[in-house]
């Protein structure tokens, strides 16, 4: 890794507002996306805010953040999440901004895989507006100095009947400040709900149309590098040798190196080959399909897939162990149908490749952002795979294009660290 | 050696190889990330741009055949996003995952400058290059009726 360039802490904060200097590396296609800018709404201009839990964030200037810690691919979750806060928070949506959160334990379950977000997920994401909420009733109670209970929080806003008296979210943040976080609140009535089971537009509508909307492939750090890795053509092989020179004699490579072994199961493992980096994404394509590989094809080399179908099939067609009996099926039934069904092996193929970015700050620490559905797991498995503490990683998720199980698994993420 | 052309509307000197397609030239030499990549073969569409306001995948063209010519990128569509096309985009909420957008956006524009009200048949022929994974196709045709003044 040593020749991988350095770049000057000032280079570095200035393009990325960033602290940290450091290498930087990428895999595969890459450039910025700074979690903050798929955030909808005016630019902050708060001085202060108050945070009644982990996905709500209330600025002084009115503005209610709210963090989404499932990862959008396509199912529209930046939006349907902050809909359910929102909703019970008394939020105005034109007073939302939903920021993409990083990968951490604080949130839950963050592994974005199975169709549950909103499933498995309705009843935390209604408490923590719902607590949002009355927090803000608390303080405005505390403010005035009227029972809470005469209070009601509607349209962004507190409002005491008896007195008149109104106050938006945002000047009561100060009062809110210091004030205990409340774990449990009423949910609102089916019938008041504004947002959720409404339509609403797309929040990410204007960076979709506009080419602004950031994905895995475009991560852009100073001076770094783009990857591209040639693979063993048999799955879990490894490479027996390899000729870089023409790969090296090529326009914008840098270095080509040796990935490490594929270690057995594969599922969240890096998966080996050699691996080119360039200045840019082409020259990493040219010179990986420069380089001269000898492969061990291992384990699967004779794996192929109309020979493995006739396994499965006489697999399948072999009687097995009985788990329940219940009841005489051949004597019962007045008719037979019998049929086998059969499918092919299946790629994902979403329509970004998988992809993530990598730096590695001189105190060893690391930071990626990536297309992943598992942001928790491409952490634990980026801190095994470079040998640091999981709390000196941070994985920023950007959007995904496309993700169908795939990017559930971080092998390329800990491939770009 | 530099290739000279126009991008979005700016004259713009890349020293690239002449053979880099003009999708890498675009992403990493110039900076703008909105052209995506998907298969590198010009098969799904999401890297279209235009190119003398003609429709090109962009992922498959050397840099070289830009030399002069007008090459425009989704950023360069418009600076506010309000091409109707993009408009109507938004209003019925066409993207999903939102990856092959730049590309359907732009085939959509070059197909209404050719053919300012078109038939669903000319709507599938000219899209039928842009692949949308999160099958937003239907989206797509009404959403380019829309912006050619159809608002059924």
């Amino acid at each position: 890794m040593s020749e991988l360039r350095k770049i000057s802490r000032r280079e570095f904060m200035r393009r990325t507002g960033q602290a940290g200097g450091g290498l930087v590396f990428a895999l595969t296609f890459a450039s910025a996306c700074q979690p903050g800018e798929m955030a909808v709404g005016p630019a902050a201009k708060a001085t202060a805010s108050v945070a009644p839990n982990v996905y709500v964030n209330i600025r002084n200037d009115g503005i209610v953040e709210i963090y989404c810690h499932r990862s959008e691919m396509g199912q529209g979750i930046r939006t349907s999440l902050p809909q359910v806060i929102a909703d019970e928070l008394e939020a105005d949506w034109g007073k939302v901004e939903v920021i993409q959160a990083i990968g951490h334990e604080k949130y839950g379950d963050q592994n974005t895989d199975g169709s549950t977000s909103i499933r498995n997920h309705f009843d935390l994401l209604r408490n923590a507006g719902a607590t949002a909420r009355d927090m803000m009733i608390a303080a405005a109670a505390a403010m005035w100095a009227v029972p809470a209970d005469e209070c009601v929080a509607h349209e962004h806003a507190v409002h005491h009947e008896d007195s008149g008296k109104s106050a938006g979210y945002g000047e009561l943040v100060e009062t809110a400040n210091g004030m205990p976080q409340p774990e449990s609140a009423t949910f609102k009535a089916r019938e008041d709900y504004r947002y959720i089971g409404k339509p609403m537009d797309t929040i990410d509508g204007l960076a979709f149309t506009t080419g602004r909307a950031m994905y895995g492939t475009d991560t852009v750090l100073p001076n770094m590098l783009y990857a591209s890795i040639e693979r063993c053509p048999a799955f879990g092989g490894t490479v027996s040798s390899f000729d870089d020179a023409a790969a090296r004699a090529v326009a914008g490579v840098v270095d080509v190196i040796r990935m490490p072994e594929p270690t057995s199961p594969p599922l969240f493992n890096i998966q080996g080959g050699i691996a080119v980096l360039a200045s840019n994404t082409w020259s990493a394509i040219e010179g990986r399909n420069a380089v001269e590989i000898q492969w061990d094809r291992g384990v699967n080399a004779e794996h192929e897939s109309i020979a493995y179908k006739e396994d499965l099939i006489s697999s399948a067609s072999t009687p097995g162990t009985t788990v329940l009996a219940r009841g005489d099926a051949d004597a019962e039934t007045h008719s037979q149908h019998e049929a086998v069904y059969y499918t092919p092996y299946l790629a994902q193929a979403p329509m970004e490749p998988p992809a993530a970015t990598a730096i590695i700050n001189e105190d060893g620490s690391c930071e990626v952002w990536a297309a992943t559905q598992d942001p928790q797991t491409a952490r634990a498995t980026v801190a095994e795979t470079l040998g640091i503490e999981k709390e000196q990683v941070t994985v920023n998720v950007t959007l995904l294009g496309g993700g169908f199980g795939r990017k559930s698994k971080p092998d390329f993420i800990a491939e770009a660290a | 050696m530099a290739i000279d052309f126009e991008l979005n509307g700016e004259s713009v000197s890349l020293d690239v190889d002449p053979a880099m397609p003009l999708l890498w030239a675009i992403r990493d030499i110039a900076g703008l990330t909105g052209t995506k990549y998907g298969c590198g073969k010009a098969l799904c569409g999401t890297c279209t741009v235009h190119i003398n306001g003609q429709p090109m995948r962009s992922c498959a063209l050397p840099t070289s055949v830009a030399e002069g010519a007008k090459v425009t990128t989704i950023e360069g569509l418009t600076k506010d996003g309000n091409h109707p096309v993009q408009i109507a985009w938004r209003e019925l909420n066409v993207a999903q995952c939102g990856y092959c957008q730049p590309g359907q956006i732009m085939s959509a524009v070059g197909l209404l400058e050719r053919i300012p009200n078109p038939t669903d048949a000319d709507i599938d022929e000219a899209m039928s290059g842009n692949i949308c994974r999160c099958g937003t196709y239907t989206r797509i045709r009404k959403a380019i009726h829309r912006a050619a003044g159809d608002k059924s």
